[in-house]
């Protein structure tokens, strides 16, 4: 945890700057997030809940999975049903859900 | 709103290639679209539930999408255009133009005449713009579930302030029912298709007698009915 925390809170919004606003709001939220809980969650939270753009899967997958092993967190939230606002990159995706779901009425 | 001949085919909901689609699926499609698009725009919320990863499903999709309208969220001309509902509209045609307008019509004629006497406003209310399951995962519950966090947070936020929704299906009104939900009027939908948005032949429609349940023409068979339904933070009391 103690080599992670540095690492983290280096990240500057400079490095974000790319990035749309929504994915800025929701990495700064998991790194504030990861400072107060496990960082796990944090790691968790941008696979799962946070922005499903490459750029999130790529902070997971080299800036936090790595040094997951540290920490004693495991991945329990997976196995219970959660909730969470929809970014728009998943509209196509829950257009087609809306699609299946109403078939065929109006 | 199609008037379909036959019922549109499922498509896969997640593509890894190019789906062929035929132009009716591809209207119908655009429609769920802009409806999302629409609620964003209206400053509502889209979501939905995860469930539960399995060891064979470990990324899955989501089980169930919310369209959620806050009170006073109410759609303009610039902000229908904005979503893209008015082109959709326009691949639809005149008639289904025609058909939709007289939907709207009569169900805020029917809002206003159910909520009017309780002292609501549709447009003052939380508002399920629409509710889904995702038909891989049907049967756990998850709709029922995202809603009910929905309505949560809802309280939180208007305190007092009620939910409204509109269904046609008998088996959405018995899960919106079981969330206490309770139906304050419904009335027969004037459309050229049964239930299942299926054209039916002149023939073999019905004449409603004018003034029954709110419609004055020639509706379809069988019984297609569009309810309104509250739900109060405190039940009201009746005598």
């Amino acid at each position: 945890m103690n080599l992670l925390t540095p690492r983290l809170e280096s990240l500057e919004l400079s490095t974000f700057s790319k990035l749309d606003v929504d994915l800025k709001n929701t990495a700064f939220f998991l790194l504030a997030q990861s400072r107060e809980y496990k960082l796990g969650l944090a790691s968790h939270n941008l696979c799962n809940y946070g922005h499903p753009s490459y750029m999130a899967q790529l902070l997971s997958t080299y800036l936090i999975r790595p040094f997951l092993h540290l920490t004693n967190y495991s991945f329990p939230s997976n196995r219970m049903t959660s909730f969470r606002p929809a970014c728009k990159d998943e509209d196509p995706l829950l257009a087609r859900i809306l699609y299946n779901a109403f078939l065929p009425v109006w | 709103m199609q008037a379909l001949a036959s019922p549109l085919p499922s498509i896969p909901i997640e593509a890894f290639e190019p789906v062929t689609l035929s132009a009716p699926q591809s209207a119908r499609l655009d429609f769920y679209l802009a409806l999302i698009k629409l609620t964003r725009l209206l400053s509502g919320s889209v979501t939905v539930t995860i469930p539960p990863c399995t060891p064979t499903d470990i990324d899955p999709l989501p089980g169930a999408v919310l369209l959620w309208l806050p009170p006073h969220a109410r759609p303009t001309v610039f902000l229908l255009w904005r979503s893209g509902f008015l082109y959709v509209l326009l691949r639809y045609g005149l008639t289904a133009i025609w058909h939709l307008y007289c939907f709207e019509r009569d169900l805020e004629t029917l809002n206003l005449s159910v909520l009017s006497p309780l002292g609501y406003k549709r447009e003052g209310c939380g508002f399920v713009f629409m509710l889904a399951a995702n038909p891989e995962y049907r049967g756990k519950s998850y709709a029922a579930l995202l809603l009910q966090r929905e309505i949560q947070v809802h309280r939180e936020h208007f305190p007092g302030v009620p939910v409204v929704l509109d269904t046609t299906t008998d088996q959405a009104l018995r899960v919106y029912e079981r969330l206490g939900f309770r139906e304050l009027g419904r009335r027969r939908i004037e459309a050229v298709t049964d239930a299942e948005g299926i054209k039916v032949p002149d023939a073999e429609r019905i004449k409603v007698p004018e003034g029954f349940e709110g419609s004055s023409r020639a509706t379809s068979k069988p019984e297609f009915s569009q309810r309104v339904l509250i739900l109060e933070h405190e039940p009201m009391q009746h005598d």
